[in-house]
C-alpha cells in the first residue's frame, strides 16, 4: 500500500531516457567496436572553466581542489586520439543523426532544421574533454502508451560518457571504449503521474526505440534518469537508473524524502528557527577525544587531522527523526559531509553511542554552550576539509527552510537514492566550435518519414503468428539482445522457433539468476549451438548443460562442451540396438509386467540416451520394439 | 541599430526588419509551434537561411527562415556584470617573472550567451584562473600583441625581442612568453639568435587544447614554465609544452632545437636529436644537462633583433623546377635555405641555378628534409658538387631554424660575408657537435 496519494502530494515526474544507437561508428570519430580490452594508460587532471560573469562553479571548483588525478584506459581497437582529447572531433556519423531523427518523428516530434552541436560542461573526468558533445534534433511530439499520452520535451543525440572502472579517494578510473558511442535522449515533460505507470511509460518508450531496429539491446545500453518534484519543492533529478523494476521503488522513496523535508521546513519554523542561526564557526575539540580511540572519528584520523563540532541551534531530536522509512535529516548532512571528502560523521541525536562516551558529549556540550534543545555534529577529516564541509553542511540545513533544494541524486542497489552532486544550471552550455552546423534537409526528413517503424504491438502480432511464438515468448525476444541470431537462425534451421526463443530468453535468464555471467555469450556462439542441434550432432535436452559450462568458461565454444560432456547424438540406427539390447536384458520383467514394464525400460534406455537423442523419439521407438516383442510372445 | 553579427542576405534582413539585437530574448513562431529564445550570432561562413538561437535549455538551435512566421522581441539583452577578481597577494621573497602575451590565449572567460571566448590578460585574472603560479613567482602580465601564430612575421620576432629587452632591465628574473604554438618554434629560434647571452631565461608557452576547455594543457604548461623560469640556472631561450599526453609532465626544449611534430598532440613539442634541457613534474623542475650557459654569466648581453624577409626556405622533391631559384634570385631575394633529400642533396638540374644564386650574392645553406640527423655533402659527388658551388653545410640544424637563422644573420650583419660567418657559428645550440643515440624516445609517456 502507498503511503501518498500522487495527487495529493502533487507528484510529477519527467523521465529522461538515454539509448545507445546500434551504429557502425562512434558519433565523432570512425572507431569500430564500442567494447574493448585496454592496452594503455593516460594521465589527466580537470579544471574548471570560467563563465562568463567572471565565476567558477562552487561544486566544480571543489571536484578540482580534490586534486583528482583521472586514469584512463585505451583499447587499441576503441578509442583514437579522438577519446585521448589530442585530436578534434571529426565529422558527426550522419546515421547516428538520422536514427535519432527517425525516433524524434516516431515520436511525431518537430525536427530542427539546422542542428548545433554543443558543450555540455562535465568535469568528474566522465568526458576526456571535460565536456559532452550534445545537441538537440528535434523538439515537441507526444509519446502513447496504451492508456495515456505523454508530452516529448526535446529529442537529443550526444556521445556517451566514458565508463567509470574505479573511484576511490583521490584517484578515478575510466575506460574509453565507451565514450563518444551516440545515445539519443527523449526527454519527456513532467506529468502527474504514479510510481507505477512511470514504469509503464518506460517501457513504453523503450519498446518504440527498440521497433526501429537500430539501438542497442541489453544490460547498460539503456539508461533513465528522472526528474521528481511534489507540490511546494524544486526540481529532484535522479540519474542513471539502469533497471526499470527499480523505478517505482526510487520514485515512491522520493516522493516520501521530499514530503518529509517539507514537513521538516514546517518544524524548523515551529521551533522558532531561521536560516541565519546556521552560520557557526565550528570548534576544534581534537584534545577531548585525545584518549578515546573507539569512535569512528578516530578511524580515519591519520597525523594532522582534526575533530570539530559544530552547534546547530535548537535542532535536538531532529537529525534521527524518521518520519518515514529511512529518511532522516542526519543522513541528508552526512551526505554532503562526503561529497566534501569527510567520511567520520556523527550527529547529537545518535551519540552517546559509537563510540563517544556520555561524559564526553556532556564535555562537548558545556564547549559549545549547549542548551538541551540544541544539537550539535561531530566531524573529523583534514582541516581545510573540515572548514568547507561545515559550511556546506550548515548551508544545506539552511536550504531546509525552503523545503526541497534542487540536486541531482543517484539510485542506491534496494530503490533509494543519494545526494550526488547540486544541480548544474544552464550556464554551463556553450558552442562546440570544432564542428559546423548541419542543415537537416526537407527531403531528408521526407525520407526519414518513410523508415519511421511499425508500431511495437504490430510487430509483436506479426512476430506471433510469423514465428509461431507465444505472445509472452515474442515479447522476451523481441526485447533482448539476441533478436538478429534468433530471427537468423528461426529463417534458417529447421529447429522449432519457440525452442531458439525459449533457449535465447528463459535459459539464458536462469543461468543468469543462477549467477552467471549471460554477457559473455555471442551470436556466434548461439549459432554454433543451433547448427549443431539443427544437425541432429546434439539433442535439445543437451542445451543447458552446453550453455552453462560456457558461461562458467569451463569450455571455449560449443565443440568443446560436446566433447566435454561426451555427448554425440544417437543415429537412429545407434539408438535401435541399444532399445534391442535393454529389451533383452529384461525379459523376465517383460514376461512378468507386459505392457506396463514400459515406464522401467524407458528410465534405462534414458540413462544411456539422456542429452543425445529426443525423449519423444526414444519413446516411439521403445514403444513399437515393446509392442513387437510382446506380439511376438504371444504368439 | 541593431546588431546582429554574422547574419547577411535573407536571415539578415529578416531579423533586422523584426529589430532585434543578438543576446536578445525572442520569440520564434515558425510552421511547427513557437520557440523561445536568445539570438545568437552566426558564423561568417554560414548560410543565409537560419538564424540561430539559444533555448533556455542551453541549448542552441538553427531555424530555417522560409519557415518562420514572425520574431517577437520580448526582453532586450542585458549586459553581464562582470565581477574582476581581488588583487592578489604577492609574495616579496619570491622572484618576479613577466608574462608578455602574444597572442594565443593563455587564460580566457567563456560567454555562455554568444559562445564566444573573451581573452583574459590582467594579472588579477591570470592569478584567478591559474592560482598555482603564484607559488613560484611574483607573476606581472604583459599584454604586448593578440595575433594568432601563424600571422606572425619577422616584423612581430623584432616587436617581442625588444619588448623582452625592455622587461629584462626593469628587473624581471624570468620572462615568459605566451604565444600561438603554429609558429612558436620559429619565434624561439629568432628570440635565440636575437638574444643571445640573455642574463636570464626567456621562455615560450602555449596550448594545444584551447583554454575554454576545461582539458586545456594551457594551465600545466603555464605553471611549468613559470616554475622553470624561476628555477633553471641556464640563460637562453626556451619551450615550455606538455612532456606527453599525459597532465603530468612539462618539457623544457631549448629554442633552436625545438620542433611541432603532430598536429595535435599535446606533446606535439618535441626536442630534436637531443634531449630536452629540463622537465617540470610533480611541482619540481629537473635538470637533465650541465653544458648550457648560466644566467647572470659575464657572458656579453648581445641584443642584435634585425630580421632580412627576403630568405626562402625551399623544400627539394622529385621534378622539382629549378626556376623557382631563378625567381627568388630574379625578385631580388638574398637568402635560400634549402630542405634537400637524405644528407643534404639536390637534382643536378638545379645546379647551375644555384651557381647563379652564389655568384650573385645569394646565401645558400643546405638542411635535410629527414629533420633528424646532420648533412654531409662530402659522402657522395652530388654532395661535393653542391659544396663546390658555394651552398654552405648547416650541420644539424633544423630547416627552420636555419631559415630564422638566415633571415637574423642577413639582418644584422654589415656584409654578405660576416653573414655567411655568423652561418657557421654556433650561436644558441643550433649546432650540435654530436649525434647522440637514440634519446627522441625516451621520454615518452611520463
Amino acid at each position: 500500500m502507498s503511503l501518498f496519494e500522487p495527487e495529493e502530494i502533487g507528484l510529477k515526474v519527467g523521465l529522461e531516457i538515454h539509448q545507445q544507437l546500434n551504429t557502425p561508428t562512434k558519433l565523432f570519430c570512425r572507431c569500430k567496436k564500442f567494447e574493448d580490452s585496454f592496452v594503455n594508460t593516460m594521465y589527466r587532471t580537470l579544471r574548471p572553466t570560467q563563465s562568463e560573469l567572471g565565476k567558477i562553479d562552487p561544486a566544480a571548483r571543489f571536484e578540482f581542489e580534490k586534486n583528482l588525478r583521472i586514469k584512463y584506459e585505451i583499447g587499441e581497437n576503441s578509442s583514437c586520439l579522438v577519446e585521448l582529447d589530442d585530436e578534434p572531433p571529426h565529422s558527426i556519423s550522419m546515421e547516428a543523426v538520422k536514427t535519432s531523427l527517425i525516433i524524434g518523428l516516431a515520436l511525431s516530434s518537430n525536427p530542427i532544421n539546422e542542428l548545433h552541436v554543443m558543450r555540455k560542461i562535465v568535469i568528474d573526468g566522465s568526458n576526456t574533454t571535460g565536456f559532452q558533445r550534445t545537441l538537440v534534433v528535434s523538439t515537441g511530439g507526444e509519446l502513447k502508451t496504451s492508456n495515456r499520452s505523454v508530452p516529448v520535451q526535446a529529442i537529443f543525440l550526444e556521445e556517451d560518457a566514458a565508463r567509470l572502472l574505479g573511484d576511490s579517494k583521490n584517484k578515478r578510473n575510466y575506460g574509453l571504449d565507451r565514450l563518444g558511442v551516440p545515445l539519443v535522449e527523449v526527454a519527456l515533460a513532467p506529468v502527474t503521474t504514479t510510481p507505477k505507470e512511470v514504469q509503464e511509460i518506460a517501457y513504453a518508450l523503450g519498446r518504440l526505440m527498440r521497433s526501429t531496429r537500430l539501438v542497442s539491446r541489453g544490460l547498460g545500453t539503456i539508461r533513465q534518469d528522472v526528474n521528481i518534484s511534489i507540490f511546494d519543492g524544486k526540481v529532484v533529478e535522479v540519474k542513471g537508473v539502469q533497471r526499470l523494476d527499480l523505478l517505482e521503488k526510487i520514485i515512491n522513496f522520493e516522493a516520501l524524502r521530499q514530503k518529509s523535508l517539507i514537513n521538516l521546513k514546517d518544524e524548523l519554523i515551529n521551533r522558532g528557527l531561521i536560516p541565519e542561526d546556521f552560520q557557526n564557526k565550528p570548534s576544534d575539540i581534537t584534545a577531548l577525544f585525545q584518549k578515546n580511540n573507539n569512535t569512528i572519528l578516530k578511524k580515519v584520523l591519520k597525523k594532522d587531522m582534526k575533530i570539530y563540532a559544530v552547534k546547530l541551534k535548537k535542532l535536538s531530536g531532529i537529525l534521527s527523526f524518521e518520519e518515514f522509512s529511512d529518511v532522516r535529516f542526519g543522513r541528508e548532512l552526512a551526505d554532503v559531509a562526503r561529497f566534501y571528502g569527510i567520511s567520520g560523521l556523527l550527529h547529537s541525536d545518535e551519540i552517546p553511542g559509537h563510540g563517544v562516551t556520555s561524559i564526553e558529549v556532556k564535555k562537548i556540550r558545556q564547549k559549545l554552550h549547549l542548551n538541551e534543545l540544541d544539537g550539535f555534529l561531530l566531524l573529523s577529516g583534514e582541516k581545510g576539509k573540515l572548514e568547507k564541509a561545515s559550511e556546506a553542511i550548515q548551508k544545506r540545513i539552511q536550504s531546509a527552510f525552503s523545503g526541497v533544494p534542487a540536486e541531482t541524486r543517484g539510485p542506491t542497489p534496494d530503490g533509494k537514492t543519494r545526494f550526488i552532486r547540486p544541480r548544474p544550471g544552464s550556464a554551463r552550455m556553450y558552442p562546440e566550435t570544432d564542428i559546423p552546423p548541419i542543415t537537416i534537409s526537407s527531403k531528408l526528413v521526407n525520407e526519414l518519414k518513410r523508415n519511421i517503424p511499425r508500431p511495437w504491438e504490430e510487430q509483436i502480432l506479426e512476430y506471433i503468428s510469423k514465428f509461431s511464438l507465444s505472445r509472452k515468448l515474442a515479447i522476451q525476444i523481441y526485447d533482448s539482445s539476441f533478436i538478429d541470431i534468433f530471427e537468423e537462425l528461426a529463417n534458417t534451421t529447421n529447429v522449432p522457433s519457440s525452442l531458439i526463443a525459449a533457449t535465447l530468453t528463459e535459459t539464458v535468464v536462469n543461468l543468469s539468476r543462477a549467477g552467471l555471467d549471460t554477457t559473455i555469450l555471442t551470436a556466434a556462439m548461439v549459432k554454433s549451438l543451433f547448427t549443431t542441434l539443427d544437425n541432429g550432432i546434439v539433442s535439445k535436452e543437451a542445451i543447458p548443460q552446453i550453455l552453462e559450462l560456457i558461461l562458467k568458461r569451463e569450455v571455449k565454444n560449443v565443440e568443446e562442451a560436446i566433447e566435454k560432456i561426451g555427448l554425440t547424438a544417437l543415429t537412429d540406427n545407434k539408438l535401435f540396438v541399444l532399445v534391442k539390447t535393454i529389451i533383452d536384458e529384461n525379459r523376465e520383467l517383460i514376461d512378468e509386467k507386459g505392457i506396463a514394464s514400459f515406464s522401467n525400460l524407458m528410465g534405462q534406455v534414458m540413462s544411456d540416451a539422456r542429452g543425445r537423442v529426443d525423449g519423444k523419439k526414444v519413446s516411439s521407438i521403445l514403444k513399437s520394439e515393446l509392442n513387437k516383442t510382446l506380439s511376438l510372445d504371444n504368439k | 541599430m541593431t546588431d546582429i553579427q554574422g547574419y547577411k542576405g535573407v536571415s539578415y534582413n529578416l531579423l533586422s526588419k523584426s529589430k532585434v539585437s543578438i543576446g536578445d530574448f525572442i520569440d520564434v513562431k515558425t510552421n511547427n509551434g513557437s520557440i523561445q529564445g536568445s539570438l545568437m550570432p552566426r558564423y561568417e561562413y554560414a548560410d543565409d537561411q537560419h538564424i540561430v538561437i539559444k533555448m533556455s535549455n542551453g541549448y542552441n538551435v538553427g531555424l530555417r527562415t522560409k519557415k518562420i512566421i514572425s520574431i517577437k522581441l520580448i526582453t532586450k539583452r542585458s549586459a553581464p556584470s562582470f565581477q574582476p577578481p581581488k588583487t592578489p597577494k604577492l609574495d616579496p621573497k619570491l622572484p618576479k617573472v613577466a608574462i608578455i602575451g602574444t597572442g594565443g590565449t593563455i587564460a580566457s572567460r567563456v560567454d555562455y550567451r554568444t559562445g564566444g571566448v573573451h581573452p583574459q590578460f590582467s594579472t588579477n585574472e591570470l592569478y584567478a584562473i591559474v592560482p598555482e603560479i603564484g607559488k613560484y613567482a611574483q607573476i606581472h602580465t604583459k599584454p604586448l600583441l593578440n595575433i594568432y601564430s601563424e600571422h606572425i612575421n619577422a616584423d612581430h620576432w623584432n616587436i617581442i625581442a625588444e619588448k623582452t629587452v625592455k622587461e629584462i632591465t626593469e628587473g624581471f628574473d624570468g620572462i615568459i612568453i605566451a604565444h600561438g604554438t603554429d609558429t612558436m618554434g620559429y619565434t624561439s629560434a629568432a628570440l635565440s639568435f636575437a638574444l643571445s647571452n640573455s642574463p636570464v631565461p626567456i621562455i615560450l608557452v602555449g596550448s594545444q587544447r584551447s583554454t575554454d576547455r576545461p582539458s586545456s594543457d594551457a594551465a600545466l604548461n603555464l605553471i611549468g614554465a613559470v616554475a622553470s623560469v624561476t628555477r633553471i640556472p641556464f640563460s637562453g631561450v626556451y619551450v615550455a609544452m606538455h612532456g606527453s599526453v599525459n597532465d603530468s609532465t612539462v618539457a623544457i626544449h631549448r629554442g633552436t632545437r625545438v620542433r611541432k611534430n603532430h598536429t595535435s598532440r599535446r606533446d606535439a613539442f618535441q626536442s630534436i636529436d637531443v634531449s630536452p634541457v629540463a622537465f617540470f613534474k610533480d611541482e619540481k623542475v629537473e635538470v637533465l644537462t650541465e653544458d648550457l650557459p648560466l644566467k647572470n654569466s659575464s657572458l656579453q648581453f648581445k641584443v642584435r633583433c634585425q630580421f632580412e624577409k627576403d630568405v626562402a626556405l625551399i623544400k627539394f622533391y622529385p621534378s622539382f623546377n629549378y626556376k623557382l631559384i631563378d625567381h627568388l634570385v630574379d625578385s631580388g631575394y638574398r637568402g635560400i635555405v634549402f630542405e634537400g633529400t637524405g644528407l643534404g642533396h639536390l637534382g643536378e638540374d638545379c645546379y647551375q641555378s644555384i651557381d647563379d644564386a652564389v655568384k650573385k650574392g645569394l646565401l645558400v645553406g643546405m638542411t635535410s628534409q629527414c629533420i633528424w640527423g646532420r648533412v654531409n655533402l662530402t659522402v657522395y659527388d652530388s654532395g661535393r658538387d653542391l659544396l663546390k658551388i658555394g651552398v654552405i653545410p648547416l650541420g644539424d640544424m633544423l630547416p627552420e631554424t636555419a631559415l630564422v637563422k638566415m633571415m637574423w644573420a642577413l639582418g644584422n650583419a654589415q656584409s654578405g660575408k660576416e653573414a655567411e660567418i655568423l652561418m657557421h657559428e654556433n650561436i644558441a645550440g643550433e649546432y650540435l657537435e654530436r649525434s647522440t643515440f637514440e634519446r627522441r624516445k625516451k621520454y615518452e609517456f611520463i
